[in-house]
């Protein structure tokens, strides 16, 4: 009996699948754990998290004040018992209006990520997987972006589309694919020559399953590193582009663009501009730090030590 | 005690956080030091140049055809005008020494100045007056004040320095409307040569230099001006893109005067600032192109009028520090009540504008801003736009850079725009342009009406005080009732120096010819 037809009857393919499910499962547990065990990591995911629920305590509508309600009595009060971080020129209660901007930032980022990290993580497999022409053309593509500044590309994007959140998200989401592509390119180049994918082919599997199911699976770590950090950099891309009035327009909440208006009350209202800064900072922070414990925990070399 | 986090342990780490810091930290440290714009201001505390800074930029050399205020500013120290306003906005001489109407008001004399020369060196006769006065009614120019000359049949000279001006009716506010640097004095010479759009040829104190687009606007002293030889001898006007790096490099000495509309900027300087706040002569409106769409229909605008509370509006844009107005914002002809229909917030009624117009779920429209031109515009345009969102109606606001946003405005190719514009004591002469029979800018004005005209050539022609007041009244009534634009707020300008600074004195028409006068200790 042939290997191929001793794998057809213990259950074939399906139960290949069963296994690699049950083994990922595994991986992701046993991730979650090493990233709790990493300073980095978990003091990401308390930060992470904390960003993660004022934006859907936004979401939900359960900020302690409307955060667009605007009242001519309670213009640039300072922090209070009932606006936490102060008012700003409008009457507007900053720490709601922080809350529904960190969603909106979170939203762009989230869009950005999905976009750089799916064409960015396919360009990558498929430039080390296939080598050749195919290889060249996506690394070619790649640098061709990597050589326009990122901010100045996302800007650059925005002005020709418009203003606006799947805007903002697509230009800032482009501009990171090529990081995508090289980080996942490289592990893919030895992955391509590993036994286990030399196996792969003898058995006759298409070169989308191996591609699928036994090199992605494989460059997960990497590309969970990956996406943390292109998170931060969302979110800091998207606080830029508002400060710049590219953002998404009024009355959609934004860091950036808090952050602008409070640069000309900082003189007599600094809680316009600590507020806004200070979450622009905490949501870097957690995110990167995040990104930091993922190495951390998907790192043989950190895991030993 | 273990410690969460100890720091961060790699590079990476550290690069973005220090990148997120500085984007927190960029807005404090705009506050804390000048702008790169600011910073090339000028190059030391002891440079020759006098650096006004503002947030606009000069956009024209033309002074017929000007409507941006930096251009009425900066083409001011070039150019003079017949006559002009005082501190108090009285009609003064200026190249005129004195006028007089004849024959009912229907013709109106001056007798001009002698010894007075242009840059080009040729003196200034009656010849340039005709001159300068017919190119401003020819409509291929397209001056944008040719509308207060509609009731000039024609202009002769009177020898060789006195002019004639014929009027086809009694118009006394034609003298208000020559003050404006849209009908500064030209040199013939310099008509003919068509050179007025890139060198401008004036009388005034200063003499042009240069203009860098977008950037910059150069003048030096005129040696050869009829007046008050100026003692400052070159002033850089330098486009600077925030109060706050203005703030900044007025502070670092690199600005000797700051043009602003911030309060909270102005306000806050150190003590060793002097800061001249003057009520402006201008007023901030929410124009509406009310030809086409949800606009078009006078129940939509009257919901609009009704939603808005200006209140609000004053207390976000500029902190209170102004008040709220209607259409004739100062002067004996102040509007009053602001508005026809809404003095003040009127939700409900908003409401039953919206039914009556069929649109009871609200509409949508966008207006444009330009941050370059007002820096107050953006907080009018988000307080606007929450007060129409309770009544459903959704404003997208689109913020233009100051060229745009002027290309736009004098195409009107808009539907709504967040404006400030010029005012005047006299309501004629304020909205002649914009509505009445032939306006020059009926195009961006977006509403034109016979009923209107007639009220403004009604103003136009009262001659007793109490028709006067019964007519401009008849004007500011008519303008709300039927919501032509959303009339918002007047506000203070504010010139901040250094108190070595003496002799000048910003005017409501933020004019700076004062400069002529000024010395530095």
């Amino acid at each position: 009996m042939s290997s191929l037809q001793q794998r057809e009857a213990a259950g074939g393919p399906q139960r290949e699948l069963a296994v690699g499910a049950s083994a990922h499962r595994r991986s992701k547990a046993q991730l979650l754990r090493a990233l709790w065990i990493s300073k980095s990591g978990r003091a990401g995911l308390i930060l992470v998290s904390l960003v993660v629920l004022g934006a859907l305590v936004s979401v939900a509508g359960l900020s302690p004040h409307n955060p667009q309600a605007q009242s001519t009595s309670q213009v640039l009060k300072g922090p209070s018992l009932n606006h936490l971080l102060g008012t700003d020129q409008f009457g507007r209660d900053i720490f709601s209006l922080i809350l529904e901007a960190m969603g909106v930032s979170l939203e762009i980022a989230c869009i950005a990520t999905l976009i750089a990290g799916v064409l960015g993580t396919l360009g990558g497999i498929a430039a080390g997987y296939l080598g050749g022409f195919a290889s060249t053309v996506i690394l070619r593509a790649a640098d061709v972006i990597f050589a326009i500044p990122a901010i100045l590309l996302a800007l650059a994007i925005v002005a020709a589309l418009g203003p606006g959140i799947m805007n903002s998200a697509l230009a800032i989401g482009i501009g990171y694919i090529p990081i995508f592509v090289r980080v996942v390119r490289a592990p893919v180049l030895s992955l391509r020559s590993a036994d286990f994918v030399g196996a792969a082919r003898v058995l006759g599997f298409s070169r989308s399953r191996v591609l699928l199911h036994h090199i992605l699976p494989n460059v997960y770590g990497v590309v969970a590193v990956q996406v943390s950090l292109a998170l931060a950099w969302g979110i800091l891309a998207e606080a830029s582009l508002s400060f710049l009035g590219l953002g998404p327009p009024p009355p959609t909440a934004s860091l950036g663009e808090m952050v602008y208006s409070a640069t000309s009350l900082s003189g007599i209202a600094w809680w316009t501009l600590a507020g806004p800064s200070a979450a622009i900072v905490l949501a870097v922070l957690g995110f990167n730090l995040l990104g930091d414990g993922f190495r951390d925990a998907t790192d043989p070399r950190t895991r030993r030590s | 005690m273990k410690r969460l986090w100890k720091g961060p342990s790699r590079p990476i780490v550290g690069i973005s956080c220090s990148i997120a810091a500085a984007i927190a930290a960029g807005a404090i440290a705009s506050a804390a030091s000048a702008s790169t714009g600011a910073a090339r201001a000028a190059k030391s505390k002891s440079s020759p140049v006098f650096v006004v800074a503002n947030t606009s930029s000069v956009q024209k050399l033309d002074p017929d055809v000007v409507t941006n205020f930096l251009d009425f500013q900066a083409l001011g120290l070039i150019y003079d005008t017949l006559v002009q306003f005082n501190n108090k906005l009285q009609v003064t001489p200026d190249l005129a020494t004195s006028w007089k109407f004849s024959d009912h008001n229907r013709v109106l004399t001056f007798q001009l100045r002698k010894g007075v020369k242009f840059d080009d060196g040729t003196t200034f006769t009656s010849a340039d007056v005709v001159a300068s006065l017919q190119r401003a009614e020819n409509p291929k120019v397209a001056d944008a004040s040719a509308s207060f000359l509609a009731s000039m049949k024609r202009v002769v000279p009177v020898g060789q320095y006195a002019v004639k001006l014929e009027l086809s009716r009694p118009d006394t506010s034609v003298l208000d409307g020559l003050t404006s640097i849209n009908f500064a004095m030209l040199s013939k010479k310099a008509i003919a040569a068509g050179t007025l759009s890139k060198k401008p040829d004036g009388t005034g104190p200063y003499k042009f230099v240069s203009w860098s687009p977008n950037n910059s606007f150069t003048v030096a002293a005129n040696p050869a001006y009829w007046g008050h030889k100026p003692s400052i001898q070159k002033i850089e006007i330098k486009t600077i893109a925030s109060e706050q790096s203005i703030a900044s490099a007025l502070e670092a000495h690199t600005v000797q005067l700051g043009l602003l509309t911030e309060p909270q900027v102005a306000d806050h300087l150190p003590k060793s600032f002097k800061v001249q706040k003057v009520l402006d002569l201008s007023y901030r409106a929410l124009m509406l192109q009310d030809k086409t769409g949800p606009l078009a229909n006078l129940d939509n605008r009257l919901a609009l009028e009704c939603a808005i509370s200006r209140q609000q509006v004053v207390a976000s844009a500029v902190l209170g520090q102004g008040q709220a107005v209607g259409p004739v914002p100062l002067g004996p002809y102040k509007s009053s009540p602001i508005s026809a229909v809404c003095p003040t917030q009127n939700l409900a009624k908003a409401r039953s504008y919206l039914k009556l117009a069929g649109d009871p779920g609200g509409f949508s429209f966008t207006a444009m801003t330009s941050t370059d031109l007002d820096p107050t515009s953006a907080a009018q345009a988000t307080t606007v736009q929450a007060d129409l969102a309770r009544v459903g109606i959704h404003m997208t606001i689109q913020n233009l850079a100051g060229n745009s946003y002027i290309q736009d405005w004098l195409k009107g190719d808009f539907q709504a725009a967040f404006a400030e514009n010029g005012a005047d004591p006299d309501p004629y002469v304020m909205y002649g342009r914009y509505f009445g029979a032939g306006a020059n800018l009926a195009v961006p004005a977006g509403y034109s009406s016979p009923a209107l005209q007639k009220l403004l050539l009604k103003s136009d022609q009262a001659t007793t005080p109490a028709a006067l007041k019964a007519a401009n009244a008849a004007v500011s009534r008519y303008l709300t009732a039927n919501a032509v634009w959303d009339w918002l707020f007047d506000s203070y300008d504010y010139a901040v120096f250094p108190s070595t600074l003496h002799g000048f004195q910003l005017p409501p028409n933020r004019q700076l010819q004062s400069l002529k006068f000024a010395t530095i200790s």
